[in-house]
């Protein structure tokens, strides 16, 4: 039941945009003893699930992006997709998860930090 | 409104491709962390389009297709099938509620939430690797 409402929880988040699937990809690992690799193809195919579903709502309400910017963005994604896969190969199981340890880190302060400095811009004290 | 590059825009497009490459290496390595990227480059885009453009969404529809090319790139087996055919109702009704509630919420106070909880899991993370 706990992972019900916790996968709901993230799948909402990942519905708005927000994100949720590194802290899915914790709570497998950590909570349910998940291996590194399973929890992240795990997290993968469960995002995917989601996202689907929060692009039909969003499509259905035209709030999507122009799908040539979606395009430009998914084609220069795609090499880094497969070197990322390729390069996994060399991370041992703790390494992978140090590493990702580091990049929540990093993700969670970006956004706190572009949210800063979104508020500062608003406010007129930042150009 | 119609996309123009012009030689001058060529290095924001570049940064833009540049963005979403790294945001793809996170994505193939670690599954997850590929939005990030991709959402510091919806200001660079909202330059080039000269339209506002939503980064929420365009993270999600991005990541959507990357995700699903570095799931077809993990050895079969990888997938938990039994927790993920478990998780498939609350993950839909999840994106789909999500969807359904942003625009009613401050998208803004949930991010500073979940950043919070991201830093958090992140250090937990790393003390326990």
């Amino acid at each position: 039941m706990a992972a019900f409402i916790i996968v709901l929880i993230l799948s909402m988040a990942a519905g708005c945009g927000i994100g949720g699937g590194g802290l899915l990809v914790v709570y497998m690992t950590l909570a349910l003893s998940f291996e590194q690799n399973a929890a992240q193809a795990t997290n993968l195919l469960l995002f995917i699930v989601s996202a689907v579903s929060s692009a039909v709502v969003q499509m259905k309400d035209k709030a999507l992006p122009q799908m040539k910017v979606i395009l430009f963005c998914s084609l220069a994604a795609f090499p880094g997709a497969l070197l990322g896969t390729f390069l996994r190969g060399y991370f041992s199981e703790r390494g992978l998860r140090v590493f990702f340890g580091y990049v929540l880190v990093f993700a969670g302060a970006g956004v706190l930090l572009r949210l800063i400095r979104a508020k500062l811009s608003d406010a007129g004290k930042l150009k | 409104m119609q996309t123009k590059v012009y030689p001058k825009e060529l290095l924001l497009l570049l940064c833009v491709g540049f963005l979403c490459f790294l945001g793809g290496i996170v994505n193939g390595l670690i599954g997850t962390g590929g939005g990030l990227f991709i959402m510091l480059s919806a200001s660079v885009i909202g330059k080039l389009t000269e339209s506002e453009c939503d980064m929420y969404s365009l993270d999600m529809m991005c990541v959507l297709p990357l995700s699903l090319f570095s799931l077809l790139l993990y050895p079969e087996g990888s997938v938990d099938t039994d927790f993920a055919l478990s998780m498939l109702i609350p993950a839909s009704l999840g994106g789909f509620v999500g969807a359904k509630i942003k625009r009613a919420l401050d998208v803004k106070y949930l991010s500073i939430i979940f950043a919070c909880l991201t830093i958090y899991s992140g250090i937990t993370m790393i003390i326990r690797a």
